[in-house]
């Protein structure tokens, strides 16, 4: 045994301790950003849905309206989350990506319609493919 | 800020357990710090459910983190209703990795 005051069997107690609430730790941060990657890429994809359904009635103008007021729902819902844990660099790579299949639907959607679900699908593949790499 | 306090009353030493930081050894400040490392920043209400803490005890035991500056409080609104966010600081992640280090080194029966 050590010396004194603090032995192996306290040590590895305090570890087992640490490890317990880093394990929490995990496992909240993991739940909150499945919840908020998988919601984002279903709002998201459900949007470009919308577009898809009533873009022959609806002038292009009131999609900036339409998607500045998705932006602020997303960013109230991600204050309200009781953990923000999604690494950063995970995050900043899922918008570009994003942002890239949802640039290229809009554009390719105005002349080609069926863009939009392919669209859909692909942008709601990247949150979900985000998703999946945090809580591996 | 405060500085590094060390277990055992000793400021250098061989034995690893010159390298616990006093602060972090309390048990539930060891499950605060541990739970924080894992997120960027959590809601108090969760920490205090995760160490099963009343909130008078977590916060006191908050402060003390903060005052050390190992961890950063950010107090604000949803909507009408008031939240604090708790983070681990820079510090508070190197002090903890120091602290871990000296735990394994003690666990594995290192002397020096």
């Amino acid at each position: 045994m050590t010396d004194n005051v603090f032995d192996q069997a306290q040590a590895h107690a305090a570890l087992d301790a640490a490890e317990r609430a880093r394990a929490a730790g995990r496992r909240a941060a993991g739940h909150w950003a499945r919840r908020y990657l998988l919601g984002f890429g279903a709002v998201s994809a459900g949007s470009v849905l919308v577009v898809w359904a009533v873009s022959p009635w609806v002038s292009p103008a009131w999609w900036g309206v339409f998607y500045g007021v998705l932006v602020a729902l997303f960013a109230g819902w991600l204050r309200r989350q009781p953990v923000r844990a999604i690494p950063r660099r995970t995050q900043v790579l899922t918008i570009l990506a994003w942002s890239v299949v949802f640039g290229l639907t809009m554009a390719v959607g105005i002349d080609y319609p069926v863009a939009y679900p392919i669209g859909a699908a692909a942008g709601f593949s990247v949150w979900a493919a985000a998703a999946w790499w945090v809580g591996r | 800020m405060g500085g590094r306090r060390l277990v055992g009353g000793a400021v250098t030493g061989a034995h690893p357990r010159h390298r616990l930081d006093a602060l972090i050894h309390a048990p539930i400040r060891l499950s605060i710090m541990a739970f924080l490392a894992e997120v960027d920043r959590a809601e108090f209400a969760l920490v205090r459910d995760v160490v099963e803490l009343t909130p008078a005890a977590l916060s006191k035991q908050i402060s003390t983190l903060e005052e050390a500056g190992y961890v950063t409080v950010e107090k604000g609104y949803v909507g009408k209703r008031p939240r604090t966010w708790l983070a681990l600081a820079p510090a508070g992640r190197e002090a903890m990795a120091r602290h871990l280090a000296a735990l394994r080194a003690i666990a594995d029966g290192q002397s020096h």
